[in-house]
């Protein structure tokens, strides 16, 4: 499914470059669960934004499906992130106005879906994530582990091929966090693609794979 | 699309709810750049842009006479019979001059008219609302006494009763037969407020030359332009050089459209203002993209975390352009209502010269361009932060900075800076331009007027010719008049003249000096001339230079004499004395030889930027006319003296009209209200920006220091002094301001030149004026950012680095 070559991502410091990505290299087939790990600095976060699409400023080669995505456009990377891939956060990020139903739309409409279409789809999440008693509350009237949930919710809502989960537990405590690995191993069960960015070993012992990453190298 | 744009909407409308205090201050600023821009727009639809309310009112155009520097010299009837029967660019060409007639009855009213031939109305397109207008009989000579009476006359002093027309009703001296009533749309032509019209009686078979006085008004034929009428008038007026050497030698004739006649001198200071107020709106802008930046920055997470859910760029756009243009509608609004009481207050303090002010209105093509111009403005102030955050590119980053702490960004800062600068300068633009138009009217008010205007009071008194059909009655009536008001409690002296000083009228009369050869035809001199009263000189205490003064002696029997100004003096016997010489007067009596006995003080006439007339005092004895101006040094207000001199007149002639008193330095202010006006005005509008550039500088030190608070816990956690904290503070909020006013006093200095004739007395860049607009500037900026400095110097190092 991802394909990464030679990948390096660098910024501009002083006179010179600092490397925060190092020739990456890495192959992540359809329906594994892989975590990503390594200390702080390491360059974790920024691949996740880069297998994303949220950053393409890097070099190197990125092929996503049977796409080359180094040679695409950024109007297209941004269409093909929209089409296949979901974001779960560490802060959860839900938008504060909204309630949990329409944080639950906001990807869709994004989407060019019908209203009516939306609707429905955003009930039918609400009912699988037993959360449809919560439809009308703000995400300051949900514990962490509540928002997490719909946080979830929402990245799953378009049904993408692919998972990015930036920490998602870093914020609950350790029954919270369980509920939600368990709920990716579940989705990872049904045919999902799941990378997640995480220090802890027990999370990521829910994959099936384990990236280690520093200074912006692959280590194993 | 359209349910997504919904959903946007929605989301503004509750996101902008939450957040109370800043939508407030963004509808309130835009409130008031875009209700000041509504309100002189209206003024600008009204003047220059609504037509004439005449049909095809873009081929109606005013003929004048010209001479010399006078381009809009007022017509001889004779030069207009012969324009009238030989020009060929006019459908129509019809002849006006003012007059007046008082209403008597119940209570008698002088009131404001026109003289007209009777193809004036024609010429304009106009239907009467009853009624008829005049036929050719009723214009010739000794014709019936008719009149058409102005809607607004009609209602006042007739109660609108339909059965007027072929009424006679009472005027001084019998009556006058009622023909129509013209529409209220129907307005009165440039130079006057008629609310009536009478024939004029022009005999065509008589085309002997004495004065001008009148002003011509022609309907242009299809195709022919203004200018082919102006060469056509050119030519005849040459042919009538030669026909009559004596009167039309040097005069030309001046084709002027009518829409440039009635708004005249006005376009410009309009033009002037609405650049003004065009500044003041930008200013606003800038502050609200301020505003909005800021809020951008604090709403980073929310974008990023938006980009990342699969927005697009210009969905991100859009969201945020849609929360721009709810707050600049809400702010057009608002706006909307600001301006309808601007409106108000414009006309109110407008002077009665300002051309068309019965136009100005707040309609709703005044209101469509305010929601169009709301439109835009919400894409202008929101675009810079719709454009700041946007990238999906920016969505990582942002997110990461969520996780710590909302940053700025340099591109952000320093777009804040720009505008911040931006405001700064247009503010000292308007700043500048009402300095110097408030420099102008300090020099204008110190000039002397060469008499004492303090405790001056005037009334106009009009005696009608039928009851007092010649000069002896005349006289009789005002030295009874003179006698009864100096004997007034509380009058210090009184005096009558012809023509008041600081009053629009005034007549100039060409002349001969006797036993000089007789000029060039066209090149004799030229002096203004006033009947006074011996009395007079005294009461304006305009001194006595030479020779004597007036006195009640020269009456008609006795040698004819007059008194000149020192101009006319240095002007016709420089060098030499002027007292015991003679002059012909061409005003009447030709050949009548009038003794010059005395030089007196020059006097401004017509405004204090105007230059000293020569001007020749005759004495009202010999030569009376039926309208005189009673000046009475008093310190009794004005409506004390009214009251005291309307008794007076009463128990002399029960029926005859007086005006109200005016005071003479309303009469000064009234002179000076082309100045007067578009320096209240600009005065106005620098104000609000200033506050709004104030407001400016003191949102974005206000953000700095709000951004800054770690690190300035940092600073004096390593031992800095909470004076240089302010130093720090002050010191950027300062570069900007002297950027802006760098910037700004560059443009000034550009700009100032457009204030033109406006300015008297002060150069466009007058030092005095940029210093004290600096010094302001800079001192209110300092004084805007003294609280945020403070805050930033009382930061307790260990809170702000426990909060971060």
């Amino acid at each position: 499914m991802i394909q990464l070559k030679n990948l390096d991502k660098s910024i501009s410091q002083g006179n010179g470059r600092l490397f925060i990505l190092r020739q990456i290299t890495l192959d992540i087939a359809r329906g594994e669960f892989v975590s990503i790990m390594g200390p702080s600095g390491a360059g974790k976060s920024t691949l996740l934004a880069v297998l994303g699409m949220l950053d393409g400023d890097w070099t190197g080669e990125y092929r996503f499906l049977d796409h080359l995505v180094h040679k695409m456009k950024p109007k297209d990377r941004v269409a093909l992130n929209k089409q296949h891939i979901g974001f779960v956060f560490q802060q959860y990020h839900l938008l504060d106005d909204l309630t949990v139903a329409e944080n639950l739309d906001v990807p869709l409409s994004y989407r060019n879906i019908k209203k009516s279409e939306r609707d429905s789809l955003v009930a039918d999440t609400l009912d699988r994530f037993g959360i449809v008693a919560k439809k009308d509350l703000f995400p300051r009237q949900l514990s962490g582990g509540q928002q997490q949930l719909v946080a979830v919710a929402r990245a799953l809502i378009h049904t993408p091929s692919l998972i990015l989960a930036d920490e998602p537990t870093g914020n609950l405590h350790s029954s919270q966090g369980k509920e939600i690995m368990e709920l990716f191993t579940e989705l990872n069960r049904g045919g999902t693609t799941i990378v997640q960015v995480t220090h802890s070993d027990v999370n990521a012992q829910y994959g099936n794979r384990i990236v280690q990453l520093r200074d912006g190298w692959v280590v194993k | 699309m359209i349910d997504t744009l919904f959903q946007d909407l929605r989301y503004a409308l509750r996101t902008l709810a939450k957040s109370q205090g800043f939508s407030f201050i963004v509808v309130l600023t835009l409130a008031l750049g875009i209700g000041a821009n509504t309100a002189i727009f209206s003024v600008v639809h009204g003047v220059l842009l609504t037509p004439l309310p005449y049909r095809d009112p873009s081929r109606l155009v005013v003929v004048w006479e010209s001479k010399g520097t006078s381009s809009h010299n007022v017509v001889n009837p004779a030069n207009y019979m012969d324009w009238h029967d030989r020009a060929t660019s006019f459908s129509g060409l019809a002849l006006m001059s003012w007059a007046g007639l008082t209403f008597t009855g119940d209570e008698a009213e002088r009131v404001q008219g026109r003289a007209v031939t009777p193809d004036f109305f024609g010429v304009l397109g106009a239907t009467p609302l009853l009624g008829r207008t005049f036929n050719t009989e009723e214009s010739r000579p000794h014709g019936p006494r008719v009149v058409v009476l102005s809607e607004a006359l009609w209602r006042r002093r007739f109660g609108a009763e339909r059965t007027i027309v072929g009424r006679a009703v009472p005027v001084a001296g019998g009556t006058a037969r009622v023909l129509g009533v013209m529409p209220a749309s129907f307005r009165p032509m440039p130079l006057g407020r008629e609310e009536y019209w009478e024939p004029m009686a022009l005999d065509w078979s008589n085309r002997a030359r004495t004065g001008r006085y009148a002003m011509a008004l022609g309907r242009l034929k299809d195709g022919v332009t203004v200018e082919r009428a102006q060469t056509e008038m050119s030519r005849i007026a040459r042919q009538l050089e030669s026909d009559d050497p004596n009167f039309d030698t040097g005069w030309g004739a001046t084709v002027v459209p009518l829409m440039e006649q009635v708004v005249g001198g006005a376009q410009r200071t309009i033009l002037i203002v609405l650049g003004a107020v065009s500044l003041v709106l930008l200013i606003a802008c800038a502050n609200v993209a301020n505003l909005m930046l800021a809020r951008a920055a604090s709403r980073e997470r929310e974008l990023a975390v938006r980009a990342a859910l699969g927005a697009s760029r210009w969905r991100l756009v859009r969201q945020a352009l849609v929360e721009s243009v709810i707050l600049a509608l809400a702010g057009g609004a608002a706006g909307a209502l600001l301006a309808s009481w601007g409106v108000h207050l414009l006309v109110r303090a407008a002077p009665p010269e300002v051309p068309r002010i019965a136009d100005i209105r707040l309609d709703l093509t005044v209101l469509a361009v305010t929601g169009l111009v709301s439109m835009a403005v919400g894409v202008l102030f929101g675009l810079p932060a719709a454009l700041s955050r946007s990238g999906a590119a920016a969505a990582i980053q942002g997110l990461h900075a969520a996780t710590t702490r909302t940053t700025a960004g340099v591109p952000a800062a320093r777009l804040r800076g720009a505008l911040v600068i931006a405001q700064m300068s247009l503010a000292i633009v308007l700043l500048v331009g009402a300095g110097l138009l408030v420099r102008s009217l300090r020099r204008l008010i110190a000039v002397d007027p060469g008499f004492d205007p303090a405790n001056i009071s005037a009334v106009t008194i009009t005696l009608p010719g039928a009851t007092y059909p010649d000069s002896l009655r005349r006289v009789a009536f005002y030295e009874r008049l003179l006698e009864r008001v100096r004997n007034m409690p509380g009058v210090q002296s009184a005096g009558i003249i012809s023509w008041l000083p600081m009053t629009a009228g005034n007549a100039v009369t060409s002349l001969t000096v006797v036993g000089r050869p007789e000029p060039a035809p066209g090149q004799k001199p030229t002096a203004a001339i006033r009947i006074v009263d011996p009395g007079y000189f005294d009461a304006m205490r305009i001194p006595l230079r030479r020779g004597r003064s007036l006195a009640p002696s020269d009456r008609l029997g006795n040698v004819p004499v007059a008194v000149i100004s020192e101009a006319m003096a240095h002007k016709l016997w420089p060098g030499e004395d002027p007292i015991g010489q003679h002059v012909k007067v061409d005003w009447w009596h030709e050949n009548l030889s009038v003794e010059i006995v005395g030089v007196v003080g020059d006097s401004r006439h017509d405004g204090l930027d105007a230059a000293f007339e020569p001007t020749l005092f005759y004495p009202f004895a010999q030569e009376s006319q039926g309208g005189m101006s009673l000046v009475l040094r008093s310190t009794l207000p004005p409506a004390t003296l009214t009251r005291m001199v309307r008794a007076a007149v009463s128990e002399m002639d029960r029926g005859l009209p007086v005006a109200d008193a005016v005071t003479m330095y309303h009469h000064i202010a009234e002179m000076m209200a082309d100045r007067r006006y578009p320096a209240f005005v600009l005065g106005l509008f620098a104000a609000l920006a200033l506050t709004l550039a104030a407001v400016g500088i003191y949102g974005v030190v206000s953000y700095t220091v709000g951004q800054r608070t770690r690190e300035i816990g940092v600073r004096l956690a390593l031992g800095a002094r909470p004076a240089d904290v302010l130093r720090t503070v002050l010191g950027g909020g300062l570069r900007l301001t002297l950027s802006g006013v760098a910037l700004g006093g560059l443009a000034a200095g550009l700009a100032a030149g457009a204030l033109g004739k406006l300015l008297y007395g002060v150069h466009p860049l007058d030092p005095v004026t940029f210093a004290v607009v600096i010094l302001i500037l800079v001192g209110v900026a300092l004084l805007a950012m003294a609280a945020p400095a403070r805050r930033a110097a009382r930061v307790d190092p260990m809170v702000a680095l426990r909060y971060e």
